[in-house]
């Protein structure tokens, strides 16, 4: 895989359904060693390792070179990136990344670094899945990861809980998080002088840029005083206590009120959920793509209906948060990630290949997509036939609300401005449907006209 | 411990912000290796004051090994 090009130790490929990963002789003892020790098995069975066997496969019939270990590795049902996550997510790849340092320490293992891309999720649940991120721990040895934890990790969160600004689109910009002095200028004092700010993103921004100038230097410091284990083991845990008490701001948005107060009636909304439940029993997908997800209403109607597993698509991060927090709390099979339907992830990194886009990655057997067609069409200005277009090529077949131009929701979008939408209307959405799957059914659901299409592009 | 770290190094605040930087790790090195200092130093003080407390308690160190195994007579 691209993404593993950086590593020394070892490299993944993929093998028709299988995901593999070479081991180079270098590494090769101390991950046979540590696979085969109880802590490994240990953390495969709490879920925090992805579950990884030591494979018998020869491996110059896989076409490989220079391994001297091969593993292979489970698979999750989705692969995010951090910039994807809502804060509630991010939050919970952090602390996953200190619980699994903290355990590994104590039975003689530490982590090599601290990547935010080590982790990926299963509805809520974060998982670690670079095994050869685990080495043996050097008596005082320092914690290299620091740097990277803070990037990655930490100064995003802050960036939120601090000062209320998401940051998904910067992260995904910049791919490896954000330098702790970027961060400094824009804390104010009183985030500056708390203890755990100034002691992980304020002193090393400051120290970094003293030894910048050559008043001090790394070097010495770090040849002549082991850090002894309890220190780190203070470090981590430190930032494990506070990084877990980290909320974003509670000022709601428009959007994180709109499952409770918006112009939905009880009727529409169980008409609705009546059909997801309906058309999700009989299609029984295993992967679900809920576009526009909110707070995962219709998430949790399909998964109770016996879909396997749904990810849900939701453009305001602050919403996406709530979304994450209700899998955890009611823990869905569901994994709300930050996507903004008119700007999905594109590819990216080294050759543009190093993370996938989102449709690369988007291989759903659904598709739900209820009261979102006209925040593109209308509110973003896409066209009907190419919106339509997209929509039915995320999966072979889904539900699609069409709003009516007089709904009030799309009355206010225009209330201010030109109405240059002639070609908006159900009878053309309709057509254009008609055109790209078959229309298995088709139901209004409200009052103010909206309709509900069950389509199906399977020939 | 972190307050002692506040104090000891606010000083560093006053120093006009840099947007570049050596090597990824500078700053995150230097500052466990002043949390290695201060755990040394603090190992120092805590070894310091049991031997302090053991003279003022007026307890003697345990009694050598030979001379306790030493048979009765």
């Amino acid at each position: 895989m691209a993404g593993s090009y950086r590593d020394r130790r070892g490299y993944v490929f993929t093998s028709g359904d299988r995901i593999l990963r070479g081991v180079f002789p270098a590494a090769a003892e101390v991950q046979r060693g540590f696979l085969e020790s109880p802590v490994s098995a240990r953390l495969m069975s709490s879920g925090q390792l992805i579950g990884t066997r030591i494979a018998s496969d020869d491996p110059s019939a896989l076409g490989i070179e220079g391994a001297a270990l091969l593993l292979e590795h489970e698979r999750v049902p989705f692969v995010s990136y951090p910039y994807e996550w809502p804060f509630a997510a991010l939050r919970a790849a952090a602390l996953l990344q200190l619980d699994l340092h903290l355990s590994l320490l104590e039975h003689g293992y530490t982590l090599a670094d601290a990547s935010a891309y080590n982790v990926q999720f299963r509805g809520p649940e974060p998982v670690f899945i670079d095994v050869l991120s685990v080495e043996r721990y050097v008596p005082g040895a320092y914690w290299n990861g620091h740097r990277q934890f803070c990037d990655q990790f930490l100064s995003p969160l802050l960036l939120t809980a601090r000062l209320g600004v998401p940051y998904n689109a910067s992260y995904r910009g910049r791919i490896e998080g954000f330098s702790s002095t970027e961060l400094v200028p824009l804390l104010r004092l009183r985030d500056k002088i708390r203890p755990q700010t100034l002691l992980h993103i304020v002193l090393p921004a400051r120290l970094e840029a003293a030894a910048r100038r050559g008043r001090v230097d790394a070097r010495p410091a770090a040849a002549r005083r082991p850090l002894p284990k309890s220190a780190l083991r203070r470090l981590l845990g430190g930032l494990r206590r506070w990084i877990g008490r980290l909320q974003p701001p509670s000022r709601h948005t428009d959007w994180t009120s709109y499952a409770t107060d918006n112009t939905y009636q009880d009727a529409e909304r169980s008409a609705k959920r009546e059909l997801v439940t309906r058309a999700i029993r009989v299609a029984a997908p295993a992967s679900v793509l809920d576009l526009g997800c909110n707070t995962g209403d219709y998430s949790a109607v399909a998964l109770e209906a016996g879909a396997g597993y749904v990810v849900g698509a939701e453009a305001d991060p602050p919403t996406a948060h709530l979304a994450f927090v209700r899998a955890q709390r009611e823990k869905l099979r569901f994994l709300p990630i930050v996507q903004d339907a008119a700007n999905p992830s594109p590819s990216q990194g080294w050759r543009e290949a190093e993370r996938a886009s989102f449709t690369e990655r988007a291989n759903f057997d659904f598709l739900v997509a209820l009261a979102v067609e006209h925040h593109l069409a209308i509110g973003r200005n896409i066209p009907l036939d190419e919106l339509i277009r997209w929509l039915v090529g995320l999966a072979p077949q889904g539900l699609v609300e069409f709003v009516q131009k007089a709904d009030s929701t799309v009355r206010r979008m225009l209330a201010l401005r030109e109405d240059i939408f002639a070609d908006y209307t159900e009878e053309n959405f309709r057509q254009l449907l008609a055109a790209n799957a078959r229309i298995v059914e088709s139901r209004v659901v409200s009052a103010e006209g909206r309709v509900i299409f069950l389509y199906d592009r399977r020939p | 411990m972190s307050r002692l770290i506040a104090v000891t190094l606010l000083v560093f605040l006053a120093a006009s912000p840099a947007y570049a930087y050596l090597d990824p790790g500078t700053g995150s090195i230097l500052i466990q290796g002043l949390l290695a200092a201060l755990a040394g130093a603090s190992a120092a003080v805590a070894a310091f004051w049991t031997r302090l407390r053991q003279l003022f308690s007026g307890r003697r160190k345990p009694a050598d090994p030979e001379h306790r195994d030493a048979p009765p007579s």
